[in-house]
């Protein structure tokens, strides 16, 4: 089944207009915005967020034992209607599933988290392109081409990943396997990170086993940006406005992406990655533990500007 | 008990939250006014020992009746500092003595720690 990759992430938040400032400085397109209702906030490839009040009678149930602010709704983008058909047909086999009229192939996982499959909204784009002058190799810019500008608007290319804590990680993971999710790597004791087939990205989902009976909900979601020192300069620039650092930066070795996260109006951290790694179906899963020292190979934190002489 | 000042009573707005005491980026207390009442605390999730507040002195949820930590949604009540929902139910902010004298706040000069 050709599930390409997360199409949207849909929240029900408490702090309307905190939500909507925060996936505008995070570099989101706002398609559009209604205060009473909420809004949907678009990266480069047309994935987005949806913001929608927690109360919002429209919104699937919140996962069992989790509170405002939360994730509500996982849409994941499939390549056509015959995957759409595949998908209903498997999913029908041991509980309900409903297609509304906006086309949304809807049901609930194993651990109660609502997730929905739609033909994808993903798009071609233009971007900066990004090029490395690396020695050896043949410039990766045209002479006279700067690549360091302070005033660069960085924008989030694609959304990339969503992290669950789920109460049975064997059975979700057996879930996902399912609908043709591989796993590419896992933490022992604490969950896969598994891709799709319709994509080479080590990870669209991760899932860590929750360590009591009231950890629930969203961990963390990411969009992708372009490179590491795009993930360096808009932390940066989101830290001078005020929000606050949870973990990073720094880069992780399963993916290979660099991180940082950040605190977020929505019950989950939001983080900014970039440069994962992509596999294939050569590829052969890797098991470590979790802990720091496996979590990434450095780490680092904003501090204040400096230069010698001041 | 060594004392210091906080800040002025004022620089709290009524109702609402404010983080005090920086320290590299961010603040180590979550400071909470209700009337003439101030609810000082660690900012310290139980969770993940990370700092609370998405963004500068957010600290509060929407309709500004508890603490939420903004990392994965623990919320925690603003007098006992007991987290009531969230991944450390049953934990506890570590509370900040202070006390209001002539419109200002003060703590003690040396803060608790978590392992107090």
């Amino acid at each position: 089944m050709n599930i390409l990759g997360l199409d949207t992430l849909v929240f029900g938040v408490d702090d309307m207009a905190g939500s909507r400032q925060f996936l505008l400085d995070y570099g989101l397109d706002e398609v559009g915005f209604d205060p009473a209702v909420g809004g949907v906030y678009a990266a480069l490839d047309g994935t987005s967020i949806t913001i929608r009040h927690s109360n919002d009678a429209g919104l699937p149930p919140l996962p069992p034992g989790a509170h405002s602010p939360c994730l509500r709704e996982t849409i994941y983008g499939v390549d056509n209607a015959d995957t759409l058909a595949a998908l209903k047909a498997e999913l029908a086999k041991d509980r309900p599933v409903e297609q509304g009229a906006d086309g949304v192939l809807r049901t609930l996982d194993d651990g109660g988290f609502a997730i929905g499959f739609q033909t994808t909204v993903r798009r071609p784009y233009t971007a900066r392109f990004l090029g490395f002058n690396v020695p050896g190799q043949p410039p990766g810019r045209a002479p006279n081409d700067c690549a360091a500008n302070p005033d660069e608007v960085i924008k989030p290319r694609s959304l990339s990943h969503v992290v669950y804590f789920v109460p049975d990680v064997t059975k979700a993971e057996a879930f996902y396997a399912r609908l043709g999710f591989v796993v590419t790597d896992r933490f022992n004791h604490l969950g896969p990170f598994m891709r799709p087939a319709g994509t080479q990205d080590h990870h669209t989902l991760f899932m860590i086993e929750r360590q009591n009976d009231h950890m629930v909900g969203c961990n963390h979601f990411t969009f992708h940006l372009g490179s590491a020192a795009e993930v360096l300069q808009h932390g940066w620039n989101f830290v001078n406005k005020g929000y606050k650092s949870f973990w990073g930066p720094g880069r992780h070795i399963l993916g290979s992406n660099h991180f940082w996260y950040f605190n977020s109006p929505f019950g989950a951290v939001m983080e900014i990655d970039a440069d994962m790694d992509v596999h294939d179906d050569h590829w052969v899963p890797r098991s470590c533990d979790p802990g720091k020292d496996n979590s990434q190979i450095f780490l680092f934190g904003a501090q204040p500007k400096w230069a010698p002489g001041e | 008990m060594t004392e210091q000042r906080l800040c002025a009573l004022d620089d709290i707005p009524d109702g609402g939250a404010r983080g005090l005491l920086r320290e590299g980026l961010d603040d180590r207390l979550c400071v909470v006014r209700q009337g003439d009442e101030v609810f000082v605390w660690l900012n310290d999730c139980p969770h993940e020992h990370r700092p609370m507040e998405y963004r500068q002195d957010q600290f509060l949820s929407g309709d500004r009746g508890h603490i939420v930590c903004y990392a994965h949604s623990a919320h925690f009540d603003i007098r006992s500092g007991r987290c009531f929902a969230g991944p450390c139910l049953g934990e506890h902010l570590v509370k900040v003595p202070a006390r209001i004298r002539d419109g200002a706040v003060w703590v003690p000069a040396e803060l608790p720690t978590l392992f107090d």
